[in-house]
């Protein structure tokens, strides 16, 4: 009998456990059956058509900005009130983990997508996507500013989200210092006086002499390195190689001769000390994007609300994307037509684009500047009577060349960051050096390229 | 008959815990065993996973310099932070078992850092050990000793110094507490009949209460080797800005358990050969923690 019952027993738990392996193996196989068929069915379907305002529903979204969920589920509910809304909040630099974890073993994800630029790449090419240029939604990718086509789409070429904002970017600078040393704080007379990074170098060697070594042109060497890097729009890799002395030398040269010649400041980007030197005075030029200006300049400079501190200008050498983060549908979303619905409020309408100008954004579509055109002006306390939106609309955006995007960047950045900190800490280290060293990184992680 | 009835009780109440053990240990343990002999990326999807036997493992031990640079990282951290804290647990165990009035607030002191969450940790460190801004520059400045200060975080050698100094501050109370129920054990009419046989108190460390506690450093070794390899938190919160390269400066503080977060979810999505480099740690922790055991235990019974 005891026999008997242990046989049983084992029984009972080899079939529990066989159960669950083949449950386990199961279910991602049929989670994504489901995807698939619904992703073909929607294929089929019409255009959307708009919901009727009273339409009930809810949508998930994981995300990171707090500020900007609010402010545009907020206007939203304006629209719909019987929508809900279940935000789950997560660290932008976890979002790949999120996805591709939720992927592999079938759990759910969000209605509404976000991809940071940041792994962008590489989450668009996860098969987790609805085809926006596609039916039922047919969106038209040139109702978005043109630079960020190439930032949009995946690899197939199919776009898989919308951006938020604009993020273009250029130069902030602090115009009591640069009226002290340079001379002019007029952003015309300034971008006429540094035309190129050769140009910024040696009014930096001016700058240190006459403040005694105090003022600096830039905060940090890696900031800096990140904003030259965002000017070339040549791609890194093409087919299976690596062009790191075609593309990247230039960076590296730039580099050094910013950290020989003291033209930036040892502060590490992000870092309390970065953040607390938009306060202080021995910085005059700064990377500055359109969300720079509420999360960086604004709460660091308190002394700045009101005195006109700050300007904008453009940067040597052209204008870069900084950041940014697009909004898509999941082919598991529950409710594809809300879910659309919201995108196309929250990206693409001039609703939308006032809720993201109360936040002090700017909306990546044309459309809502053309219909309301005061929504191209946008004013801050801390920069004066200058209209930064102008600013980035008619000068900066226009000057952005944006490179294609690659599944590999990200590692390549990480590379150039470690040789960054690397040439910072190294007064001896050459460009060259600094490019032999980035080339050993990327051939340990990136075994499989050529590197030229 | 009723004992025939009885017997079967045993098995029923113990099977919830077989079940979960399988479902959550024994399952997933093989599983991602299967998954290491595939090329499986989540980019392309599950469907598209091949199976390629071992030469996920073949790449890991002969080809991938990274995986061998993380492993010698970590091997490095712990050869120097294990005996230190070893040693600075046991002293300052023997230091406060002596104490009879402020033992506890000595213990609960040094304990507080052990029950602190590593991301507050991690910030703190960085806050000490800025280059500009950090308090210890600022100190040493102040105090004469430097005239600029060093950059602790950009250079690969002292941002091991770091690392191991945040390892040592956070997991000091944790090894004193364990001592200190370890010195507990050591029966008082021993060391008192050796002191009164003549013996001073250096002889009576050596010759009673050290093999009193060996079990003690046993288990601290093998336990601080196990978690030395999946050593994560401290390193990589101090290296988590936007900017910083994965594993600090010159990748000198990239440990095995960060290297294979960075394959499998940060830079690389390529699922499995994480599973590979998952597996290949531990099959490292494995001889390790056997070899350091069987050295252990042989000079025990040697003894």
């Amino acid at each position: 009998m005891k026999k008997t019952i242990r046989k049983s027993t084992a029984c009972v738990l080899a079939a529990v456990l066989l159960t669950t392996m083949l449950g386990g193996c199961g279910n991602g196989e049929s989670s994504k059956g489901t995807d698939v068929s619904q992703s073909v069915a929607t294929d089929n379907i019409q255009d959307f058509e708009a919901l009727p305002k009273e339409y009930e529903g809810t949508l998930t979204m994981w995300g990171w900005d707090d500020i900007y969920f609010k402010a545009v589920t907020e206007g939203f509910n304006k629209i719909y009130p019987n929508v809900k809304f279940e935000y789950t909040p997560v660290a932008n630099g976890d979002l790949l983990q999120k996805y591709q974890t939720a992927l592999a073993s079938g759990t759910e994800l969000p209605d509404i997508g976000w991809a940071i630029i940041d792994s962008r790449a590489k989450v668009y090419e996860l098969d987790m996507w609805e085809p926006l240029n596609q039916a039922p939604y047919n969106f038209d990718i040139k109702e978005v500013y043109d630079y960020l086509h190439p930032i949009m789409v995946n690899q197939k070429g199919d776009i898989c989200g919308i951006d938020q904002c604009l993020s273009p970017a250029g130069l902030a600078y602090r115009k009591d210092l640069a009226e002290e040393y340079l001379g002019t704080a007029d952003p015309q007379e300034l971008e006429d006086m540094l035309p190129t990074w050769e140009a910024f170098i040696e009014k930096g060697r001016e700058v240190q002499e006459k403040s005694g070594g105090k003022v600096y042109m830039w905060p940090g060497v890696a900031d800096a390195q990140q904003f030259i890097r965002g000017q070339d729009s040549r791609p890194w890799i093409e087919g299976n190689t690596i062009k790191a002395t075609e593309t990247l030398m230039k960076s590296l040269e730039l580099a050094c001769e910013f950290r020989d010649n003291k033209t930036v400041d040892n502060l590490e980007a992000w870092s309390p000390a970065w953040y607390a030197s938009f306060g202080g005075d021995t910085h005059i030029f700064a990377g500055c994007a359109t969300w720079s200006v509420p999360f960086t300049i604004e709460p660091n400079d308190p002394a700045g609300e009101n005195t006109g501190h700050w300007g904008l200008m453009s940067a040597p050498e052209g204008n870069i994307s900084w950041g940014g983060t697009t909004l898509g549908i999941t082919k598991s979303c529950k409710d594809k037509a809300l879910a659309w619905e919201f995108i196309q409020y929250a990206t693409l309408s001039t609703e939308g684009a006032k809720a993201l100008s109360s936040i002090g954004f700017m909306s990546a579509a044309k459309a809502p500047y053309e219909e309301e055109p005061e929504l191209k002006s946008f004013k801050s306390k801390w920069f004066g009577e200058q209209d930064l939106g102008n600013v980035f609309l008619e000068e900066i955006v226009p000057d952005i060349q944006i490179r294609t995007m690659n599944i590999d960047d990200n590692i390549i950045h990480d590379a150039l960051n470690l040789v960054t900190t690397s040439i910072n800490n190294d007064t001896n280290m050459t460009a060259v050096d600094a490019l032999e060293l980035l080339k050993e990184e990327l051939a340990m992680k990136l075994p499989d390229y050529t590197i030229e | 008959m009723n004992n025939r009835k009885l017997s079967k009780w045993p098995y029923i109440f113990m099977a919830p815990y077989f079940i979960c053990f399988m479902m959550f240990f024994i399952y997933p343990t093989i599983y991602s065993f299967v998954i290491s002999l595939t090329d499986w990326d989540s980019l392309k999807g599950a469907s598209q996973r091949k199976f390629i036997g071992l030469a996920n493992y073949v790449r890991l031990f002969t080809k991938d310099k990274l995986f061998l640079k993380s492993l010698g990282n970590t091997a490095f951290l712990m050869i120097i932070y294990i005996p230190i804290l070893i040693i600075l647990g046991l002293l300052l165990a023997m230091l406060l078992y002596r104490l009879k009035r402020t033992s506890r607030i000595f213990q609960t002191v040094n304990v507080l850092p052990y029950i602190t969450t590593p991301v507050a940790i991690g910030i703190i460190f960085s806050f000490l050990f800025d280059w500009s801004t950090g308090i210890v520059n600022t100190a040493l400045i102040k105090l004469g000793i430097l005239e600029t200060g060093i950059n602790w975080l950009g250079d690969g050698g002292r941002a091991r110094f770091v690392v191991i100094l945040l390892i040592i501050w956070k997991n000091l109370g944790y090894y004193l507490l364990i001592y200190l129920a370890g010195l507990a054990t050591v029966p008082e009419e021993v060391s008192e009949a050796a002191m009164v046989d003549g013996a001073n108190k250096l002889q009576v460390f050596r010759h009673i209460t050290l093999p009193f506690i060996r079990p003690i450093t046993v288990f601290l070794i093998l336990t601080s080797v196990v978690s030395g390899f999946q050593l994560f938190d401290e390193p990589y919160l101090l290296f988590s800005n936007v900017q910083s390269p994965i594993g600090g400066p010159e990748r000198a503080c990239l440990t095995s358990m960060m290297y294979f977060f960075d394959q499998t979810f940060k830079s690389s999505t390529h699922l499995g050969y994480g599973a590979a480099v998952s597996y290949g740690l531990f099959m490292i922790i494995l001889i390790c923690s056997t070899l350091i055991s069987k050295v252990l235990f042989r000079k025990e019974k040697g003894e």
